[in-house]
């Protein structure tokens, strides 16, 4: 069976800077992969190519065994690969169901409905609920504008959003890395249950700990090659950090 | 483990949402409590405010302004400003009345219709506009308030080369009939159109797909952007009705009075 999203030596450059030189890798339905390195690493560029912002210069991108090429992340959201990016992309003035559903809003079913694009506002407010409550996210009232919201809560609203409208993949950009303790553990507590539902998840992190506490597997990109892919004992921040400085080289696992 | 106590955790926090509802309802209502302090104030300073005289009065100059306002209210929404709504009342209905002028000396039918005809101008004026403003906002990609200040200046422009800066007089008197027309002597018939078109577009606001992608754009367009929504098309949209109700507005003026025909605004 074809990977859930293989990538396949993937170059891309801005004029003479060469910022992925023949990068691959592939994650599995339900499997959480991890890609870390320094800046400049090639991280943000491969989120780019993945998620539509950007098109490679070459190499193929593979959904279920079928080439890809998206042209907005529109298109990629589309096709069923959603992206949460560092900014989360939420209204904050707009209550918790709004931004739930924006751009997909559910309408009234009657005439009237249909016409002028009457909101079902109790149909939305219980689908975002249930679907809250099934991700055990911490959301105390959805009517509650996001920005009164605390920012794992804002975390936990966009990445149940990416994961309601997606059933494939969900890319996340730093999701932890703005936020206290506790928080840190409920937004990865989440990750784990969307992979568990069966989407594959790829984790774009500079937290180490977080990266060995929720993935299968980690890339590590260095100078926009992949310098390791890590595994099982592998699989520690000690060799995630030998990687990303370059303290460590060789062959993967 | 946090996992378990979250299942039950929103019995709890339930009394911290309601708090905080509350407080943004505070947040919303407050100035509607200083509508109510400054109609007590005026009351009891002059015998004269809280009179059916000036209530017809004053709610009859209002609709105009309020029309303004409503457009108005839908363009900062959605993180924009429209400067031209002033000009563009003045330009439509300067249209208004040098339509209704020129199609009574002429050979037209009976007045209605060429009051008809009249309105039809003012409002069509103003949709011109508000297209022009949307359009060079949504896909030229200049800032509102730089396209809608040339945009004034453009309508206070065409408003004084439409009849060299005279005012228009030659009008239907029928004009004047319906405008003065009151229900029950409390509701005179503009305010009552009015009244229809405010609440109408304060339920839009609140209640349709149109108005929340208004206030989502408003909020963070890249968010609207990034969700797949077309927000070229809501802008051109919400700048159409704000002009179509700056047309609106002297359309009702024209049939109040009998001399529209000035522009209000100038540069």
């Amino acid at each position: 069976m074809s990977p859930r999203l293989e990538v396949r030596d993937i170059t891309k450059h801005y004029g003479g800077v060469q910022a992925l030189r023949g990068v691959s890798l592939q994650v599995d339905a339900g499997e959480v992969l991890g890609v870390v390195g320094d800046n400049g690493a090639g991280k943000s560029t491969l989120l780019k190519i993945l998620s539509g912002a950007t098109f490679p210069s070459s190499g193929q991108v593979l959904l279920e065994g079928q080439r890809v090429r998206f042209a907005t992340p529109a298109a990629a959201r589309e096709a069923g690969v959603a992206t949460v990016n560092q900014d989360l992309a939420l209204a904050g003035p707009r209550d918790v169901v709004a931004n739930f559903f924006l751009g997909r809003e559910k309408l009234a079913g009657n005439w009237l409905g249909r016409r002028v694009g009457w909101l079902d506002g109790k149909a939305m407010a219980a689908h975002t609920v249930s679907e809250l409550a099934r991700l055990r996210t911490r959301i105390p009232d959805v009517h509650l504008a996001s920005r009164d919201l605390s920012g794992g809560q804002r975390q936990a609203l966009a990445i149940a959003r990416a994961a309601a409208w997606t059933s494939k993949v969900l890319l996340l950009d730093e999701p932890t890395s703005a936020l206290g303790v506790e928080q840190q553990q409920q937004v990865l507590d989440l990750i784990r249950r969307v992979s568990g539902e069966g989407i594959a998840v790829i984790l774009i992190s500079h937290q180490m700990p977080d990266v060995v506490a929720v993935c299968g597997r980690a890339v590590v990109l260095r100078l926009g090659q992949v310098a390791a892919t890590l595994a099982g004992p592998d699989l520690t921040g000690e060799n995630l950090v030998g990687f990303i400085t370059g303290a460590m080289t060789g062959s993967d696992q | 483990m946090t996992t378990d106590t979250a299942v039950d955790a929103p019995a709890a926090a339930g009394h911290r949402g309601v708090l905080l509802r509350g407080q943004a309802l505070v947040r919303d209502l407050w100035i509607a409590g200083v509508l109510v302090a400054l109609i007590v104030a005026f009351s009891i300073d002059s015998p004269y405010f809280l009179t059916r005289a000036n209530w017809l009065n004053t709610s009859s100059t209002a609709t105009e302004v309020l029309l303004l306002a409503v457009g108005e209210t839908f363009v900062i929404c959605a993180a924009g400003i429209d400067l031209s709504v002033g000009a563009v009342l003045g330009l439509s209905g300067t249209a208004g009345a040098w339509v209704m002028a020129h199609a009574f000396a002429g050979p037209a039918g009976p007045a209605i219709g060429v009051v008809a005809l009249g309105f039809a101008a003012c409002v069509l004026v103003g949709a011109i506009f508000g297209l022009a403003n949307g359009f060079l906002i949504a896909w030229a990609g200049i800032p509102p308030f730089v396209v809608t200040l040339g945009t004034l200046g453009v309508a206070t422009g065409f408003g004084y080369l439409l009849n060299n800066g005279q005012e228009i007089s030659a009008i239907p008197g029928s004009v004047v009939t319906f405008g003065n027309t009151n229900l029950g002597g409390w509701v005179p018939v503009p305010v009552l159109i009015t009244a229809v078109i405010a609440i109408w577009c304060a339920v839009v606001l609140a209640k349709t797909r149109f108005g929340a992608y208004t206030l989502s754009i408003g909020d963070n367009r890249e968010a609207v952007v990034r969700a797949g929504i077309n927000d070229r098309r809501y802008l051109l949209e919400i700048y159409l009705l704000s002009g179509t109700l700056a047309g609106v507005g002297p359309a009702r003026s024209s049939t109040w009075a009998s001399t529209p025909a000035r522009p209000r605004s100038r540069c």
